[in-house]
């Protein structure tokens, strides 16, 4: 069990300030119980440094979400810090924070409300203060980066599953965060629509959390992965290395597809 | 107890008021509304006593005032405009602070309050001490209109994945920047937030958010420069440290 504190090793330089760049999330010591008195998080400890790809792995009910939601502020840590690129989460810096750390939610109709994509993308920008030219820019932007730039005035009704996650993504692109916190973004999509998305976020540049089940999807995104169970960090590494340790696998509920070995 | 699983209006608990049939109770708090709305509103006395039949129970039933009191305020939407009866109202007219206040606009606020109060509370008290299973048992034990349990079958299943739903919408507005208070936000919403050039900031750390609040026309407080208030920033204005860092590498 490490918590790594430094991993410039795996950074691959991206930041290029002359002083070293803050990392992109820093969470420590994070414990949080929700009002019934369930505790969820135990003191979670993880550095995130600009550029990385990191998967968060861990069984249902092992504190994922919880974590997920404490990154930009809409649950607040009951003890231990979370800063984003350097800035603490706490109330007066909320707006900027939720700029910072674009969520994709598990399922796009959650993410996805207005009567077309052009309309959806620009929610996020448009919030943040974002208008005229410049939000068009934005939108158009988003909208290319995952391969959507044809659709910006259908209702996102009436598109597939895959393009649905993809517009949910570019919702969250255009606000231009920080750092990309995907939730179980293969979940629902047939292989095709799953390779198209992989092949949209290996094309993306921001740093990249991404929250999953999917262990063969880790593999390919994410060099790095983050073993999360009962509200604690309890592995972290190479992605490779992780999901060879059957042991570790097994103690922790997780489980590689049949005949998958990495 | 069976089913009534985690309900926010239920109250878990083993009292006389709980172990009573839930038939007896559907039809006990009927008959306290029925009682209540047929009461003359200048009967204050009779209201007062309604309010100690009430406290009797929550007492039985071991139901704290404050949980039962917070789970009141839900009536507060409907009721708030009574407060417009003793203004609009006809004379007589009584002095009340330099205000001329309507006596039968008070009265007839006074009506609406009292009624909706302890029905709400009526209610409230039925939904704390039965489960929602129970609930509708004793509608079906009371004979009850098949078709009419039905519905309250499904919207009391429906009603909870309708919530849960509307909640993982509002979590993902809200994660991207949407802020649903009108008032507050009257401050927050100018451009300037974003390119504001509120002097070196080391990473960004706290720029935005601080501009965001006091950045109106006028610019930010403590800035040399006014703040730019239109989407494209002010020409000389440095763009925070911490933009534009994400770059897609396909199609830009």
């Amino acid at each position: 069990m490490s918590t790594a504190p430094d991993r410039t090793a795996a950074d691959p330089g991206t930041g290029t300030a002359p002083p070293a760049p803050p990392p992109s999330l820093q969470v420590r010591g994070l414990a949080f119980a929700y009002p019934d008195g369930h505790q969820a998080l135990y003191g979670v400890d993880l550095t995130v440094h600009r550029g990385e790809r990191v998967a968060l792995l861990g069984p249902n009910g092992a504190g994922k979400t919880t974590l997920v939601l404490h990154l930009n502020g809409i649950l607040t840590a009951g003890r231990g810090s979370v800063a984003v690129g350097g800035l603490p989460v706490e109330k007066r810096h909320l707006r900027e924070i939720r700029r910072r750390v674009g969520i994709v939610f598990q399922d796009p109709d959650d993410q996805l409300f207005l009567p077309t994509v052009g309309e959806d993308v620009a929610f996020g920008p448009a919030n943040f203060g974002v208008s005229g030219a410049d939000l068009d820019v934005r939108v158009d932007a988003a909208l290319a980066a995952v391969g959507m730039g044809e659709h910006r005035e259908r209702s996102p009704l009436h598109l597939s599953g895959g393009q649905r996650r993809r517009v949910a993504l570019a919702t969250v692109l255009a606000c231009e965060p920080e750092i990309l916190v995907l939730d179980e973004p293969s979940t629902n999509l047939d292989p095709v629509a799953r390779r198209e998305l992989a092949e949209v976020l290996l094309g993306l540049d921001p740093t990249m959390l991404m929250v999953t089940h999917d262990l063969p999807y880790a593999l390919q995104l994410c060099p790095r992965s983050v073993v999360i169970d009962d509200g604690v960090v309890v592995a972290d590494g190479p992605t490779r290395e992780l999901l060879a340790d059957a042991d570790l696998l097994r103690r922790h509920r997780l489980e590689l597809p049949y005949g998958f070995h990495p | 107890m069976g089913a009534g699983h985690a309900h926010p209006l239920y109250r878990p608990g083993s009292s006389p008021v709980h172990r009573l049939p839930a038939e007896v109770k559907i039809v006990a708090a009927l008959v306290v509304v029925l009682c209540v709305v047929a009461t003359p509103r200048e009967a204050f006395g009779v209201f007062g006593g309604f309010l100690l039949v009430l406290a009797a129970v929550w007492a039985a039933a071991r139901i704290p005032l404050g949980w039962i009191g917070r789970r009141a305020l839900i009536e507060a939407p409907f009721v708030v405009l009574v407060v417009l009866l003793p203004l609009t109202g006809e004379a007589p007219h009584v002095e009340w602070f330099g205000l001329a206040l309507s006596e039968p606009g008070l009265l007839a606020a006074w009506n609406i309050l009292v009624k909706g109060t302890l029905g709400v509370l009526t209610s409230l008290t039925l939904a704390a001490t039965t489960p929602l299973r129970e609930l509708l048992l004793g509608l079906q034990r009371l004979h009850a209109p098949a078709m009419v349990v039905t519905i309250a079958t499904l919207m009391l299943r429906y009603v909870d994945v309708i919530v849960a739903e509307a909640r993982r919408m509002r979590l993902a507005r809200i994660s991207r920047g949407h802020d649903p208070r009108f008032l507050w936000q009257a401050g927050a919403r100018p451009a300037a937030s974003e390119r504001c050039s509120c002097g070196p900031t080391s990473a960004g750390s706290g720029c935005t958010s601080r501009c965001s609040r006091a950045a109106g026309p006028g610019g930010c407080p403590g800035c040399p420069t006014p703040a730019p208030t239109d989407g494209n920033g002010s020409p000389g204005s440095p763009p925070c440290p911490s933009r534009s860092r994400w770059r897609p590498r396909v199609g830009c």
